[in-house]
Formats: structure tokens, C-alpha cells, sequence
């Protein structure tokens, strides 16, 4: 996933009422950088219909 | 040792309780010790946020009175524990709820608080953690104060491992539990999700958060969850099962069990896995097949990508639950705080809707790897305890970012049991991790017991 550039960074977290600040915007940078890499690694892995959360059914770990 | 030349900050719940019940040690004395060792360790060690030390002993002179009159109420009763500063006391000063150390007061204690007050346990104070705004200095591991205890400011760990409690509590969204316990050389339990109350637990992660007790041996762990443990109408998330009878479970008795073990994943974190720590376990994984397992491989494919998951929902819960306040906790969190909440600010649904459909695909493989293992075996961690110097506040963000031992099991709910499995070269902690299917402590207590019992590394106390 590609990481924005400094203004479009300033501009999502403003939007989700970050007023952030130069020195931490500095320090989290990589750290931003790796969590969008690794959300594209994330939409990347294929779980084909699965949805959202089923609870565990007691037949699931029923040791055969 | 006997008992008798054990110091009492040495004694475990298990036996303190016979000491205390047959009125051979009063829990005034005993509560006394734990204040004086305190006083004279924590200083060093950095573990206490605060300690009650006039109502705690207040709390243990009722306790004493009570069985002086013949009213016994169980293990934990004088018995002097402690718990994170995430879980309120009504009436102390909650510093992780972020609203500035002195600003917030609890009302009302936490369920698990609660309960252990209503089992006669003695609340000795709240412990430090990680992101509590302030300057408050670094928590020690007690094997060697240059090392992390498990984070910047951990204290249950610390202050378990080091005879300034006889239990605590801690809370684990991504390892918080057993990643302490670990490094610090105890025993962690996260029960499954719903099976502990989180009621009155400042939030970190609504679905992940796992409340669970840490000790120095297993038979504590069941004393512990024996009162903690239970269905809670105030937490929507708290299930009614019914509650087994935990120390029943505590028997050396492993003919039968199958030990699953999964080498692929294992084999995947290998680049940033210590080979100490895996000889330590393997030899652990020995042993549990000499004591009558059998262990057996096997693969979970999606293990692999279930750290990620739990560090996406963890981030956007985090940021959802403190959204309205977050300029305020900007100014006064941590680093590691104010990090996660610029990750959980990012745009995020389709992130957070994936991060929940690979959760379920997760949740579906252990589900299916259950019908043929009773238990799952893995190290607890990848590295030793770090040193203090040097740690980047942030070292833990990154780590939730690459596959790792903790967060697929918060993802699943699932039971874990981290127990020691020796002391590295430099003489740090190492353990083994056992899961189970949800809701099936005995069997993870019973393997725990069996091992503990067989290694006996619970012999070993830290040099503090």
C-alpha cells in the first residue's frame, strides 16, 4: 500500500481529529510506513468467502 | 526449602493457604511483609503506581479476625495480591484512563477487583504499565535491572516474580500477559475471551482485551481464576458457562493428550527467533513426551498473517474507544499510546472488515486443528527480555506488525497457559506457550501442572 505523502498524512489524521504534531509525525513515520505495507499484505491474503466473525461451535473441536 | 525457612514473600498462594487456614501465619504478618519488602525493593525495581498500604492492611486484619472466628472463605483469603493499573479501585487515582495521573478517580471497583475482595484477598496497590502519562520511571526485570520486565513500564510481572505480591493481574491484548510472565520467569494465563470479566477495565481493544492472573506456580493460576473467573451481567461480552472446579484439574496425568506443534509457523519466525529459546522449548516438548503426550505437527496456514489482524483491530478499536478525547491524550500519553493512536486514525473500515474475515478464517483453522490435538505447544516469545537502554518506545508496535507468538491467540479468544522452561546463557527467563480450545483451562491447567511439577523450575527465584 502506498504511503501518502507528508500533506496527505497531515490532512487523514486531521480528518479523524489528529491535530498532529511535526516531532511525532518525524518519529511515526516508519512506523506508518510498515503498517501500510503490511495492510497490503493483509487485503493480499485470500480468505475467499469468509465473513465476518462466526462464533466457535461446539461441534468445531469435537476431538474425533 | 520447607516452609518453614522459606521467607514469606516466597511462599506461594498454595502454600500460604494452608499456613493461613491452620492459623499458623497471620495474614496482619504477612501483609506486613509484603509492604516491607516494597519498601525496600521497589525503589529498584520501579513496579508500584500506588500502594495501599494503610487499607490493605486494614483489609488484612479483617481477614485475620474472620478466620480467628472460625470463618475460612477460601485460598485467597489474607492473601496479599496487586493488579495493573488498568483495573479500578473504587476511589484510587486511575492513571491509564489518561486523564492525568491525579485527575481520575474510579467509583466503583472493577468485577475481577470486586470479587477478589469479596474472596478476603488483601489489595496491596496498582501496578505500573506501559503508556501511563508522566514521567514515571522504567519497571526492572527483577532477574537483572538492566533488563525490560516485558515493556516500558510493566509491573505485574515484575513485582509478581519478585515477592512484592503473591499474584496479580494483568491484562493482555496482544501478549500483555504472558509476554511479562515470560521474561520475568512466572506463570500467565489469558483465559478465553468472555470467561473474565473486563468490566471496569479502562479499554485498550474491546475484542481482544483478556483479563488473567499471574503467579508463580500453576496451582495458583487456579486459585485465581476460581474467584475471578465467572459470568458478569455487566460485561456484554461475558459468557454463562458454567465455572469447573480448576484445582481438580491439577493432576500429573498426560497419557492420552496429543501435543500439536506448529513447525511451519515456527519455522517461519525462525529469522527473528533466539535458537536458545528453542532448544529450551524443544527440550520442554521432550519432556512432555517422556510424562506420556504425544506430540504430533500441525500446520495452520493462516498463523502466518494472524499477528497483523490483531494489530489492525487492536490500533482502530484503540482509537475508536478514545476518539473523543484524543487531543487530550495526545498531550498526555506516551509515545507507544500516542503511536497507536495515529495508526488507528488512518482509513481503516475495509482494513478492519479484513482484518475480521482473516480472523475468522483463523478462528475456523484452530477450530479444526482442536478436533485432533487437545493442545497446541509453541514458544512464548521470540527474544529474551531486552535491555532497558536503547529500547525503542516503539519496539513493540513494530513487533505487532510480523508473525509472533501472542497476538493470533488473542485473535482466536483462545486459552494460553506460559509457563518457564529455564534460564537462558544470561540467566533471563525462558517459557513454553500451551493453547487450548476455548473455554478448556483444565486440560491447559493439567499440562501445566504435569510439566511444572516434572522441571520444577519454579525452584528458582529471581537474585532481587
Amino acid at each position: 500500500m502506498e504511503t501518502p505523502d507528508r500533506q496527505s498524512l497531515i490532512l487523514l489524521l486531521k480528518q479523524a481529529g489528529i491535530e498532529p504534531d511535526d516531532d511525532d509525525l518525524e518519529r511515526f513515520r516508519p512506523l506508518i510506513e510498515q503498517y501500510l505495507e503490511a495492510l497490503g499484505e493483509l487485503h493480499s491474503f485470500d480468505v475467499s468467502d469468509e465473513e465476518i466473525a462466526p462464533t466457535f461451535r461446539p461441534q468445531w473441536s469435537v476431538k474425533k | 526449602m520447607s516452609l518453614a525457612h522459606k521467607p514469606t514473600f516466597h511462599l506461594t498462594i498454595d502454600e500460604a493457604r494452608h499456613l493461613i487456614r491452620s492459623k499458623a501465619l497471620s495474614p496482619v504478618e504477612l501483609t506486613r511483609g509484603f509492604l516491607d519488602r516494597i519498601d525496600s525493593v521497589d525503589g529498584k525495581l520501579h513496579s508500584y503506581l500506588a500502594v495501599r498500604a494503610e487499607e490493605a492492611l486494614a483489609e488484612a486484619r479483617v481477614a485475620e479476625a474472620e478466620i480467628l472466628q472460625g470463618y475460612y472463605g477460601g485460598p485467597l483469603h489474607g492473601i496479599p495480591v496487586a493488579v495493573k493499573d488498568q483495573y479500578d479501585i473504587s476511589g484510587l487515582p486511575a492513571a491509564i484512563r489518561m486523564k492525568g495521573p491525579n485527575e481520575y478517580k474510579s467509583t466503583e471497583d472493577a468485577t475481577t477487583v470486586a470479587r477478589l475482595r469479596g474472596a478476603g484477598a488483601v489489595l496491596l496497590g496498582k501496578l505500573m504499565m506501559s503508556g501511563q502519562p508522566g514521567n514515571l520511571p522504567q519497571t526492572c526485570n527483577p532477574w537483572n535491572l538492566d533488563f525490560s520486565p516485558g515493556g516500558s513500564r510493566t509491573g505485574p510481572g515484575a513485582a509478581t516474580a519478585a515477592g512484592l505480591c503473591m499474584a496479580s493481574l494483568g491484562e493482555d491484548t496482544a501478549g500483555s500477559i504472558r509476554n511479562p510472565a515470560s521474561l520475568s520467569g512466572l506463570v500467565g494465563f489469558k483465559p478465553t475471551y468472555g470467561r473474565v470479566s473486563r468490566h471496569g477495565l479502562a479499554p485498550l481493544s474491546w475484542s481482544l482485551d483478556h483479563s488473567g492472573p499471574m503467579t508463580w506456580v500453576v496451582e495458583d493460576i487456579a486459585h485465581m481464576l476460581q474467584v475471578i473467573a465467572g459470568y458478569d451481567p455487566k460485561d456484554p461480552t461475558s459468557i454463562p458457562a458454567p465455572l469447573p472446579y480448576y484445582t481438580a484439574s491439577l493432576r500429573e496425568d498426560l497419557k492420552g493428550y496429543v501435543i500439536g506443534i506448529p513447525l511451519n509457523y515456527i519455522e517461519e519466525t525462525k529469522p527473528r527467533l533466539d535458537p536458545e529459546i528453542l532448544t529450551l522449548v524443544d527440550r520442554a516438548l521432550i519432556e512432555l513426551e517422556s510424562l506420556g503426550a504425544r506430540l504430533e505437527n500441525v500446520t495452520l496456514p493462516s498463523l502466518k498473517v494472524a499477528t497483523l489482524p490483531n494489530a489492525v483491530i487492536y490500533a482502530n478499536e484503540f482509537f475508536a474507544a478514545h476518539r473523543n478525547e484524543v487531543g487530550r491524550l495526545l498531550k498526555a500519553s506516551a509515545a507507544s499510546r500516542r503511536a497507536r493512536l495515529y495508526l488507528g486514525a488512518l482509513p481503516s473500515t475495509a482494513d478492519y472488515i479484513q482484518a475480521q474475515r482473516v480472523r475468522s478464517r483463523v478462528k475456523r483453522e484452530f477450530a479444526e486443528a482442536f478436533t485432533k490435538i487437545d493442545i497446541l505447544a509453541l514458544p512464548a516469545q521470540l527474544q529474551p527480555a531486552p535491555r532497558l537502554e536503547g529500547t525503542d518506545a516503539l519496539a513493540t508496535l513494530y513487533k505487532n506488525l510480523r508473525p509472533d507468538f501472542a497476538g493470533p491467540f488473542n485473535l482466536a479468544r483462545l486459552p494460553t497457559l506460559c509457563l518457564p522452561c529455564g534460564l537462558n546463557h544470561a540467566r533471563m527467563p525462558v517459557a513454553l506457550q500451551l493453547v487450548a480450545k476455548p473455554f478448556d483451562k483444565p486440560t491447559l491447567l493439567r499440562a501445566g501442572y504435569t510439566y511444572q511439577q516434572h522441571a520444577k523450575h519454579y525452584e528458582e527465584r529471581p537474585p532481587i
